[in-house]
């Protein structure tokens, strides 16, 4: 009897020991996205009030110009990758804006306070792709685990599903520079 | 230039005469302890005799030695006063040698990217800071070793070890090495596997804050890495308080020449040069100039 038991219990273990082993690596997983995740969230927040420092100064430039009338997308904590996608998208398009906007003021252009701000742009930028890239190498490592077996199994009993990647246009994938 | 020739001269001179009379000195010591050691019974006389001249004569070539020895420094600072200044001078600014020191052992020890530890032997020198393009950049020769079980000298190091002012501000730090054991650091916490897979296979990442790699090593970077590294052979990097530290292992010295050879100031000043040149490439492939950052 107690050797029945025995032999149940090893094989219980034998059966169940994989399966906390890869739940652990899920959980490791997901919280590398999580922290990849936080990172851009960071990284959009910082992009977003340089921006609004750095429009604040173009329209105490041109302040009659009609075209200072730039709109900074609003960014939060814990937006999906969809919503992220959608922000960065819009933060590029308000950087050329004020770029473009800036150019008809060479004053403005040679200030010191302005190419403080265009290299924190810059730097922002960096620090947005790196968390980009760190978010996306972490989904594709979590995706390619998810499709595996046995954690494929495992995986959907969890419910979990495939996370969606933050896609990059060809000009983000380059290095950053600015026309200073 | 003239005076320079003349030193290479006067060395060699001295050093054809050292090695005669040391010679002499050797066979009259010989000689005396083998007659000291055929003569049984012993005598007192032969027996102080024979110690006189094997004293006298070690210290004749200890001080032979010495002399070559303070010759060959005389002549090695000469050279690069002469010689590698005037080429230092043409090609950067702001520059400050010391060739006797190198780049010091507790700074290369910490860094970790070239074997320096516990049990090692360690010499630097040629040290060289300077500025190209308004990047600042400190070099110098060194080499490290270390005995084996059987008591020989395994050679860990001989290259040049770079400091450069980099073109980006980060707190912490990444280190890169080219071609290491990647087994061994694939489980540390440290590692980090960047996207491109030709770099994971031939370098190891290794950082504690992750997103600070993935900030350094851009796509455009690691391009730029997998160029030098491919160009120079062994080179590891760190990123560390704004700068980067480079180490190329290439069993050559920054500035070394030949003592037998007539001296060729065009030749002598090209080869320096040419070895100088190494920094002006590394500043212009990584783009250390490049401010947009800073």
């Amino acid at each position: 009897m107690n050797s029945l038991i025995i032999v149940l219990v090893v094989i219980v273990a034998i059966l169940f020991i994989p399966v906390i082993v890869v739940i652990n690596k899920f959980n490791r997983m997901l919280v590398k996205i999580e922290e990849a995740d936080s990172d851009i969230d960071v990284a959009l927040i910082k992009r977003h009030d340089t921006l609004t420092k750095m429009l604040d100064v173009v329209k105490g430039y041109a302040k009659h110009e009609k075209d200072t009338l730039i709109e900074i997308v609003n960014v939060r904590k814990g937006m999906s990758a969809k919503e992220k996608n959608d922000a960065i998208k819009s933060l590029d398009e308000s950087t050329e804006k004020i770029r473009l906007l800036a150019e008809a003021y060479p004053e403005l252009r040679s200030s010191e306070n302005y190419n403080t701000l265009q290299k924190s742009i810059a730097d922002t930028e960096e620090h947005l792709q790196a968390a980009r890239r760190m978010y996306n190498a972490n989904v594709s490592a979590f995706n390619q685990y998810l499709v595996s077996f046995p954690a494929s199994i495992i995986g959907s009993m969890k419910g979990l599903s495939k996370k969606e990647f933050l896609e990059a246009s060809e000009e983000q994938k380059e290095d950053v520079k600015m026309d200073l | 230039m003239n005076e320079l020739e003349e030193e290479r001269k006067k060395y060699l001179e001295s050093r054809k005469r050292y090695k005669k009379v040391s010679k002499i000195v050797s066979i009259v010591a010989i000689i005396t302890l083998i007659a000291y050691l055929c003569d049984f019974p012993r005598n007192n006389e032969v027996t102080i005799i024979a110690i006189i001249v094997c004293v006298v004569s070690s210290i004749y070539i200890g001080r032979d030695h010495h002399n070559d020895k303070s010759d060959y420094e005389e002549y090695r600072k000469k050279y690069r006063e002469v010689i590698v200044d005037g080429v230092l001078k043409e090609m950067f600014t702001d520059i400050e040698t010391d060739y006797s020191k190198g780049i010091d052992k507790g700074t290369i020890r910490s860094t970790n990217i070239i074997h320096a530890g516990i049990g090692t032997s360690f010499s630097s020198e040629d040290y060289v800071k300077g500025k190209y393009k308004n990047v600042v950049f400190e070099v110098s020769d060194v080499h490290t070793s270390h005995s084996d079980e059987d008591g020989n000298r395994i050679i860990d190091f001989q290259g040049q070890y770079y400091i450069f002012e980099f073109n980006k501000e980060f707190k912490g730090s990444v280190r890169v090495l080219y071609n290491d054991e990647k087994k061994i650091y694939k489980k540390f916490p440290d590692y980090v596997e960047l996207e491109d897979e030709e770099f994971n296979n031939n370098f190891t990442v290794l950082a504690k804050d992750k997103h600070l790699a993935y900030y350094i090593l851009t796509p455009n970077f690691v391009e730029k890495i997998k160029e030098l590294a491919y160009k120079f052979g062994g080179v590891n990097f760190l990123f560390i308080d704004n700068k980067v530290h480079i180490a190329i292992y290439n069993d050559e010295d920054l500035f070394e020449f030949n003592v037998i050879e007539k001296l060729n100031l065009e030749k002598e000043s090209e080869k320096v040069r040419n070895n100088l040149t190494d920094i002006i490439k590394i500043i212009d492939m990584l783009d250390l100039n490049d401010k947009v950052f800073k």
